[in-house]
């Protein structure tokens, strides 16, 4: 089996993958510490819930120290590791759709399953600059609706592409820049742009 | 405002493609001959330009990595701090506290087991198309096939430890049928036994039929319900 490897520091191959793969611990705590952050940040910003990133991120990392022995380095770890974010996440909406719809929850309907916005880092001041600018669009990215914030996190935060969203989502492409154009609209009206 | 044959409308909905460069060059053309003799459209294509500018550059958020880790590390470590035998087990029986915890700890361990079996099955599935057939206590079981050598034994593996994780939780069951009600046990051996029929029959099918996705959701189906009624069976509380 071919495993893939994530360039180190310099430029240099590192094994840690194929050793985590292997069933190092050491070497996947090592992977953990390096990709923990990006992870998180992807849970908190497409489910708008911190408290539910942090379980999600722990999720994430347990599924991918169960399926690791099968990445075989055909994209980088990395992107590797976000698809299987995504594909957490997704399947977590999914069974916690089936909960909302279950007991007649109306979030969804109501704009968004962001539910802890107030919890998202406040602006330390009321003056501009670059800091309280990514505080607000943090925090406006959170209060979109759940579809609209999920492309909109994948396609301009992320880099994917709209097949890439459609694949990983079960969208059509069509429908992610439905939904990308949508966020975009909202998110300049909400910053007062 | 009308710029030749484009509405200010046409442009908002045309801005994404202006912005993300998917406009063939005609169509690139007219929405910059709108935005040039249009103030308000420019503005708007000003500021998704810096959102979206803006949004590629948000750095990653702080993540409470070390508090995340513990709870990450006790998941991955109780598959295997909790498969060694119990031979503190006063009596032979199990302690009313462990058998609910064993359980839980044999289900977090067979549950990757079972996505680890099956993901190397379906890549060795779609490599060779062939299906190897293995004898487990004293029944035709289905045995996941792969493409390398390597990759079939860790499936060999990864299978031989599902079957010895469930004969553990039919173990655990076996120990307090005396706990329960014989009603309740006669329900559940019924069950399994239905569940059982049913990962034979699958393995079967699939052993003359090995491409078939279908059968191979069966199968998996079949035996995560062979484990959620295995796992409920041996947390269930004494009959009072």
């Amino acid at each position: 089996m071919v495993l893939g490897r994530e360039m180190g520091a310099g430029g240099k191959p590192d094994d840690a993958v194929q050793r985590a793969a292997a069933g190092d611990r050491g070497a996947f705590e090592h992977l953990y510490g390096r990709h923990v952050h990006h992870v998180f940040s992807i849970c908190v910003r497409m489910t708008g819930d911190r408290q539910r990133a942090e379980e999600l991120t722990q999720d994430v990392f347990v599924r991918a120290w169960e399926k690791l022995a099968l990445f075989r380095g055909e994209s980088a770890f990395s992107t590797w590791l976000h698809r299987l974010a995504v594909n957490v996440i997704r399947n977590a909406r999914k069974t916690e759709g089936r909960e909302r719809h279950r007991f007649g929850s109306d979030a969804e309907r109501d704009g968004g399953d962001a539910r802890d916005v107030e919890a998202l880092p406040q602006r330390s001041s009321p003056e501009g600059g670059a800091h309280a600018e990514r505080i607000d669009l943090e925090r406006a990215i959170a209060t979109l609706p759940p579809g609209a914030r999920q492309v909109f996190v994948l396609h301009d935060v992320e880099g994917f592409t709209h097949e890439e969203i459609a694949e990983m989502l079960g969208v059509t492409a069509g429908g992610s820049k439905s939904q990308l154009h949508r966020a975009r609209l909202l998110l300049r009206r909400r910053l007062h742009r | 405002m009308m710029d030749g044959s484009v509405s200010c409308s046409d442009v908002e909905a045309l801005l994404d493609g202006w912005m993300d460069g998917t406009l063939d060059a005609a169509e690139r053309a007219r929405v910059q001959s709108h935005l040039d003799g249009c103030a308000q459209c420019a503005a708007l294509a000003g500021d998704l330009a810096a959102l979206r500018a803006q949004a590629r550059a948000l750095p990653d958020l702080e993540a409470p990595a070390a508090r995340m880790w513990e709870g990450i590390a006790r998941r991955i470590e109780a598959r295997v701090v909790t498969l060694s035998p119990t031979p503190a087990r006063p009596n032979g029986r199990w302690r009313g506290w462990q058998l609910p915890a064993a359980a839980a700890a044999l289900v977090l361990l067979t549950a990757g087991v079972t996505s680890v079996a099956t993901m190397h099955w379906m890549d060795g599935q779609r490599a060779t198309r062939t299906i190897g057939g293995v004898e487990t206590g004293g029944s035709a079981t289905f045995a996941p096939a792969a493409a390398t050598a390597a990759e079939a034994q860790i499936a060999r593996r990864a299978s031989a430890t599902y079957d010895q994780e469930i004969a553990r939780l039919r173990a655990i069951l076996a120990a307090r049928r005396s706990d329960l009600d014989s009603a309740t046990v006669a329900v559940i051996e019924h069950n399994l036994a239905v569940i059982d029929t049913a990962i034979q029959q699958s393995s079967e099918a699939l052993a003359r039929d090995p491409g078939s996705t279908l059968l191979l959701d069966q199968w998996n189906d079949a035996r995560d319900k062979q484990l959620e009624l295995l796992r409920t069976a041996a947390a269930l509380p004494r009959r009072s």
